[in-house]
């Protein structure tokens, strides 16, 4: 039935998956052709220098397409569920409820991380070919809380929109604000190394929350 | 036979605004129960709750014996659903949504739902999204058919169908549900494709219960006379006799559980003299909208 389900958000959102799929590749690219090009004008030493001197984080580009990738997976999938409350379809599927949620937010989740896997590896051959090893490292810290972010904009993308009552949807738009950008707000390399199992946890625990407007979307708006 | 659904004194607010209060009625195995009432009577509140989707203020609504606010899955395997608007994934087409569902039911009958989709103009590969409103109410019943559940929700079967699609719908509810004993409860805002599909119903008016009856009962019980009035400017006001009327100049039109001799010492109690009243025969929509009035 996992297998009935993951069917049904892969013919929702494949088209979007393979859309944002492509524009990362397309910024990933892009990343590599700027660097081969600053090597070409620039020695080694000049470009290395000035990265550390000046903290220039040549990938930042992908800071905000990921952002970007968790939000708009997010809405193309749960849009159509909202939209004519078509979530009553699927919570009336012979499941619990929170299983099926689970599952489809899995499938969101799963979608999510076979990008950021396609970007990380991608910035780390990039990485390995110009730089030195110092540098892949750094940017396997520095996107880390990119990555989790973009996954906890689509859960609280999700959170806020099966959200039924008006008043609890707003406070959750401020608090998700609130929470993602703490994952965007580090600036140079490795700002945030010592506070990426925070962002697992916090990234967790609101999860969480997505049961609870679930919860209150079969209880109805009263 | 027992009670698929038992409803136990429900009362639904939104908000302060009271939906409707101590609504009570059963539905007994096998049979075909409509839900009729105005718009805003609380048809679809009380099909939400009914599915889980709503908890009520009060009241208790039990669904096969269970809590229909905690329906377990083997419960809701044996309820089909038809959302209000025929609402599916649209994204999907015939060949699509089918094999979903069918992933989830395991009583699941295939045969019924191409047989439906046959009598359509549209290929297996067309998205639900691209078909006309009565091509989708017709994937939703073939789906719910094809799920071969005891009992069928269906919230407002007719929004948006012509009269083509409507009677598809019934005969196609006829020959599958209705001859293999399932349970119907059912809603629609055109009474008169209802009036020789229903077994019983109960009327919604705002906020109460006007009648829940047998269909046959209420088709026989429920009468409309009409009279002439030397009085200018008749006003009848509705008791225990007179459940609604109207008034156009000097002819009057009265609507009652009682006979005609009851109505005629009724009037008369009143004070109201009348000439010519006489007995006029009453389709069921005819009898729904003297139930519940024109307004």
């Amino acid at each position: 039935m996992f297998k009935s389900l993951v069917f049904k958000e892969w013919l929702k959102i494949r088209w979007v998956f393979i859309g944002l799929a492509a524009v990362n590749f397309l910024v990933v690219m892009n990343i590599y052709f700027d660097l081969l090009n600053t090597f070409k004008v620039y020695s080694a030493n000049v470009v290395v220098g000035q990265f550390q001197a000046y903290e220039i984080v040549f990938y930042s580009n992908i800071k905000y397409i990921l952002l970007l990738t968790g939000l708009i997976l997010g809405v193309f999938q749960f849009f159509p569920e909202i939209n004519q409350t078509r979530l009553k379809l699927t919570f009336h599927l012979p499941r619990k409820e929170n299983k099926l949620m689970f599952q489809m937010v899995s499938v969101g989740v799963l979608l999510l991380i076979s990008i950021f896997l396609f970007d990380a590896v991608s910035l780390s051959i990039i990485c390995t070919k110009f730089l030195p090893r110092e540098f892949f490292e750094s940017m396997l810290i520095t996107t880390l809380p990119w990555y989790i972010g973009s996954i906890c904009t689509y859960i609280w993308l999700i959170t806020i929109f099966i959200e039924p009552n008006w008043v609890k949807k707003t406070i959750s738009i401020l608090v998700a604000v609130g929470i993602v950008s703490l994952f965007y707000a580090g600036e140079g390399y490795g700002k945030y190394a010592f506070s990426i199992w925070y962002f697992v946890l916090l990234t967790g625990f609101c999860s969480s929350i997505i049961f609870l407007s679930a919860y209150n979307f079969k209880r109805g708006i009263c | 036979m027992g009670n698929v659904v038992e409803i136990k004194n429900l009362t639904h607010y939104y908000g302060k605004k009271l939906v409707f209060e101590n609504l009570s009625f059963n539905i007994r195995e096998g049979s075909i129960f409509g839900l009729l009432g105005k718009n805003g009577t609380g048809k679809t509140t009380t099909i939400n709750i009914l599915n889980g989707f709503l908890r009520p203020k009060s009241g208790k609504c039990l669904m096969f014996g269970e809590d229909s606010y905690n329906l377990s899955p083997a419960t809701k395997a044996r309820v089909g659903f038809l959302i209000e608007g025929h609402i599916q994934y649209s994204y999907m087409n015939i060949r699509q949504i089918e094999k979903f569902y069918s992933a989830f039911y395991p009583r699941w009958k295939k045969e019924p739902y191409y047989e439906l989709m046959s009598k359509l103009a549209v290929t297996e590969d067309q998205k639900l999204s691209k078909m006309s409103c009565g091509q989708r109410s017709q994937v939703a019943l073939g789906l719910i058919l094809a799920q071969d559940p005891d009992l069928l929700i269906l919230d407002d079967y007719s929004m948006g169908l012509d009269a083509g699609y409507r009677r598809l719908f019934i005969d196609y509810l006829t020959e599958y549900a209705k001859a293999e004993n399932k349970t119907i409860f059912i809603t629609s805002h055109i009474i008169q494709d209802l009036e020789n599909f229903l077994d019983e119903c109960v009327i919604l008016d705002y906020r109460s219960v006007l009648c829940t009856m047998p269909i046959k009962d209420f088709l026989t019980n429920f009468k409309q006379f009409k009279f002439e009035s030397s009085i200018p400017d008749l006003k009848l006001e509705k008791d225990a006799v007179i459940k609604n009327s109207e008034v156009i100049k000097n002819k009057a039109a009265i609507y009652t559980f009682a006979g005609k001799e009851e109505v005629e010492r009724h009037l008369a109690s009143k004070g109201i003299n009348f000439t010519n009243l006489h007995q006029e025969a009453m389709s069921l929509e005819d009898a729904f909208i003297g139930i519940t009035g024109k307004y």
